[in-house]
């Protein structure tokens, strides 16, 4: 398969925007995959990669901000989702630690840590350490990020590939 | 107490959970913007429930056997972890049953939702039926 872009969207996000999306994507995924599991496990990531960024714009009041999100099919057979997020000076060192840490378990210890975190008394926005774990577990890969500073914010690239494999 | 009838959207589960009949289902999709508030109606009425068991028990002097399925296409992680709240409330029932079941059903070859019922069943003290739906 040759490369090339399947999905992009640049602006502001919140749970409306983000139905919208997941039914343009719903069609472009389509293209690439027969695999009903597969089609919704990449449904599932994205999901949960715009509602990482939209919980986190809401706890902050960062109602001006836009995300940037593009899914690429790469030649090698896999879909990579990179989405931005813009973030408090704060909270780059946790976000990093965050998902080092959850890129360094294995399978097992990411279940291990999915099942701690259910255990937990979470607030409502405070889900994207489970949403994160759930983007691991799924893709079965690391979570790639690059930040860019920008003023007084960091934005953060996250990037997140997938196998494209009929199972 | 009320029964408490909700019709599933494209973004909610059908929920009916009905005390007279005994019948409790969980149906459709779960990615809700705000899971918490929308699973804390469910949360009420387990309670509530919990107290109308109590004193139907003491007045019928014998336990129900209750079943509640689930039947879930699509579980955002925030509506999943409310499921798992849910599953923890059902299991503070199993004083005031004679039995309780957990019947979760998954669409076919859909080994994510599977594997959810596998470890859900491994996180609560609730025999748990998994069966695909084909």
């Amino acid at each position: 398969m040759s490369s090339f872009l399947l999905f992009s969207y640049k602006g502001p996000v919140n749970f409306q925007i983000k139905k919208g999306l997941k039914h343009s994507v719903k069609k472009r995924v389509e293209i690439v995959t027969k695999s009903l599991l597969q089609q919704k496990r990449i449904h599932y990531i994205f999901d949960e990669m715009v509602s990482n960024v939209y919980e986190y714009y809401k706890k902050y009041d960062f109602y001006r901000e836009t995300t940037s999100i593009k899914m690429h099919v790469k030649s090698q057979n896999t879909l990579e989702i990179v989405m931005s997020n813009v973030l408090g000076q704060a909270d780059k060192k946790s976000f990093k630690g965050y998902i080092d840490f959850i890129n360094s378990l294995n399978e097992v210890e990411l279940r291990k840590f999915h099942r701690k975190k259910l255990n937990e008394n979470i607030g409502l926005s405070d889900n994207a350490g489970v949403g994160l774990i759930s983007i691991r577990r799924k893709s079965g890969n690391p979570i790639e990020y690059i930040f860019k500073k920008e003023q007084t914010k960091y934005i953060i690239f996250l990037k997140t590939i997938i196998k494209l494999k009929d199972e | 107490m009320n029964k408490l009838i909700l019709t599933a959207t494209d973004v909610t589960p059908q929920i009916t959970l009905d005390h007279l009949e005994s019948k409790f289902e969980i149906f459709g999709e779960s990615c809700m913007e705000n899971a918490s508030r929308f699973y804390s109606t469910l949360f009420s009425w387990i309670e509530e429930y919990k107290t109308y068991l109590y004193f139907i028990n003491d007045y019928n002097k014998n336990k129900k056997k209750i079943v509640f399925t689930f039947h879930l296409s699509y579980v955002s992680s925030s509506a999943l972890k409310c499921t798992y709240d849910l599953l923890q409330k059902i299991e503070e029932l199993k004083p005031l049953c004679e039995s309780i079941n957990i019947k979760w059903l998954y669409d076919k070859d859909d080994s994510d939702m599977e594997e959810n019922g596998n470890e859900f069943s491994t996180m609560v003290d609730i025999p748990f039926s998994i069966l695909e739906v084909v």
